[in-house]
């Protein structure tokens, strides 16, 4: 025998039935039918997420300049150019 | 008619499965999977796919005879049956890598009309000769808002991985694959990849950092890692560009080290003089002529030359078989550069592929695949025989079984080459003998015709089974 007495068999297992319904609880919560027939991997969806962070902050960055670039052409009296007029 | 069976490795998708019936393959889209298929097939998205090759042609069956077989179908697809259906385990470094370019294609065009792959299977694409098609008509969803690109793991575990595994290490992904089913994971990718490797950016954002990411979810399991539904998703931009930038990528790998191997400089090695190629192709032309086969097998193919002298005698198609990875690539390259209808595999004829996969039939082994009409093995039975100590008989007899018909070459022990193979080692084979061959062929077989085609003994024999 393994020297475990009743009740400690017990509390294991009822302690092993919580994690199950635990788990389970999560699960039916991260189950969204869009993606439900593939597991995607934490790891893919959290590189995803960094590189259109990125995407986003280069996005942002690329704005600004512009905005920065058509201040100085308006200091300097230049006409902007046409790629840049929608930030006039 | 009898119940149709469902097609063993199919029964993944919730959106649908593959019947077999009569020798049609039907194609049945769930209530799951009904809304998805209805809306991108009213697109005209699949049948422009299907139109450029791309895609394994459909139609929607309203045959009542047939729609009743299947009471729980929403839909049922027919399509064509595909001549012969290989796996990502079987293919050289080139076929995955087309089938990776077809796969990234087919998504980058999907993607400009509002449409996604919902996975990355490698065992979604099979070849036409040597061309890549998509064969899951039900692998496509509408677009939504913000999501992530589901199947980019999936890419890089059946595609990226085995592809790099190669480009960067020079090991052929073809034994590790068939090991793993779901091909090399981003964490034993990561493990093996040298220093300067991680250096590159690519390297770095889908293997490195992902299996980094995956491995620390794992340790913080159910506690600390956000939940899909809760994250914010990436721009459409970016779901398109991740697909554009790993395209380019790819279309970049090349195997690493092309010409250490055995047999990579068959063509020019002399030990194969042009009389000898001029008998052997004037042979094979007249059994292809007199046995007209559909099917054949070119088993150990080397760069697929015997192969296009039978396609050329009018065999319809050939599988070309190799171990050697140098040879498959350029069997490869002949199949394309010459439209041959030739699909080189790798093969291992020691160890062919198995029944495997959930209970052991999701994939067909070698044997069940398909029923050659004849079979070519040239230069071959010695490397069973005297390279992997089989008994001549048995080598004869499974060669025997495998067509109908075919030509077997043999190889006498004062041939170069089998004196190469035993310079080394013990000659542990007194019964390896011409005639001792042919009474083993006699044995499972008529001899049709034969012809000495060098001095040292290579014989070609024409066998007919009886």
């Amino acid at each position: 025998m393994t020297g475990m007495d009743d009740e400690s068999v017990f509390v294991m297992n009822y302690s092993k039935a919580l994690q199950l319904v635990g788990f389970f609880v999560v699960f039916l919560n991260t189950a969204q039918p869009a993606y439900a027939y593939l597991d995607p991997g934490t790891g893919s969806i959290i590189i995803q997420s960094i590189i259109g962070g990125i995407a986003a902050a280069a996005t942002f960055g690329a704005l600004y300049w512009a905005k920065v670039k058509a201040f100085f052409n308006r200091i300097f009296h230049k006409e902007p150019n046409d790629s840049n007029s929608n930030t006039k | 008619m009898t119940k149709p069976a469902i097609l063993d490795g199919s029964f993944r998708d919730p959106a649908g499965q593959v019947h077999e019936l009569g020798g049609r393959i039907f194609r049945t889209v769930t209530q799951y999977g009904a809304s998805a298929f209805s809306k991108v097939h009213a697109t005209g998205f699949l049948t422009a796919l299907a139109d450029a090759g791309d895609l394994v042609p459909y139609e929607i069956v309203h045959d009542p005879e047939i729609t009743k077989l299947f009471p729980h179908a929403e839909y049922v697809l027919e399509h064509k049956r595909l001549d012969y259906i290989s796996y990502p385990y079987e293919w050289p470094f080139s076929l995955l890598k087309e089938a990776a370019l077809l796969h990234l294609s087919i998504a980058i065009q999907a993607l400009e009309k509002d449409i996604v792959l919902t996975d990355a299977s490698a065992y979604n694409v099979q070849f036409v000769s040597s061309k890549p098609i998509f064969i899951d008509h039900l692998s496509f969803k509408p677009y939504t808002d913000r999501e992530y690109w589901v199947g980019h793991r999936q890419f890089c575990e059946q595609f990226l991985n085995p592809l790099l595994l190669r480009a960067k290490l020079d090991i052929p992904h073809n034994s590790w694959f068939r090991g793993a089913q779901e091909g090399i994971t981003n964490e034993d990718l990561s493990k093996i990849l040298r220093l300067r490797h991680k250096f590159s950016l690519n390297i770095l954002s889908h293997v490195v950092l992902p299996a980094r990411f995956q491995t620390r979810a794992r340790n913080t399991q159910l506690s600390g890692t956000k939940k899909i539904s809760e994250r914010k998703g990436i721009a459409k931009a970016t779901y398109k560009s991740l697909l554009v930038q790993l395209k380019k990528w790819i279309s970049t790998l090349q195997p690493k080290n092309m010409n250490n191997s055995t047999w990579g400089s068959y063509a020019e090695d002399n030990t194969y003089d042009d009389n000898e190629n001029k008998l052997k192709a004037e042979f094979i032309t007249e059994f292809i002529q007199s046995t007209k086969p559909e099917l054949i097998y070119d088993i150990g193919c080397n760069s697929g030359a015997f192969s296009e002298v039978a396609l050329k005698a009018g065999a319809h198609q050939s599988i070309g078989f190799d171990f050697d990875k140098i040879a498959i690539e350029k069997a490869f390259k002949r199949a394309t550069d010459k439209s041959l209808n030739l699909l080189p595999l790798y093969l291992d004829a020691a160890n062919p592929s198995p029944n495997q996969g959930w209970q052991q039939s999701e994939r067909v082994g070698f044997a069940e695949r398909a029923s050659p009409d004849a079979i070519l093995a040239l230069a071959f039975e010695h490397h069973l025989a005297i390279g992997k100590n089989i008994p001549l008989p048995q080598v004869i007899n499974w060669l025997v079984s495998l067509a109908p018909n075919g030509i077997i070459e043999f190889v006498d022990k004062s041939d170069p080459t089998v004196q190469a193979m035993l310079s080394m080692r013990e000659d542990i084979f007194p019964h390896y003998t011409q005639s001792s061959f042919e009474s083993a062929l006699s044995d499972c077989a008529a001899i049709v015709k034969t012809n000495e085609i060098t001095k040292n003994g290579r014989t070609l024999y024409w066998y007919k089974r009886v």
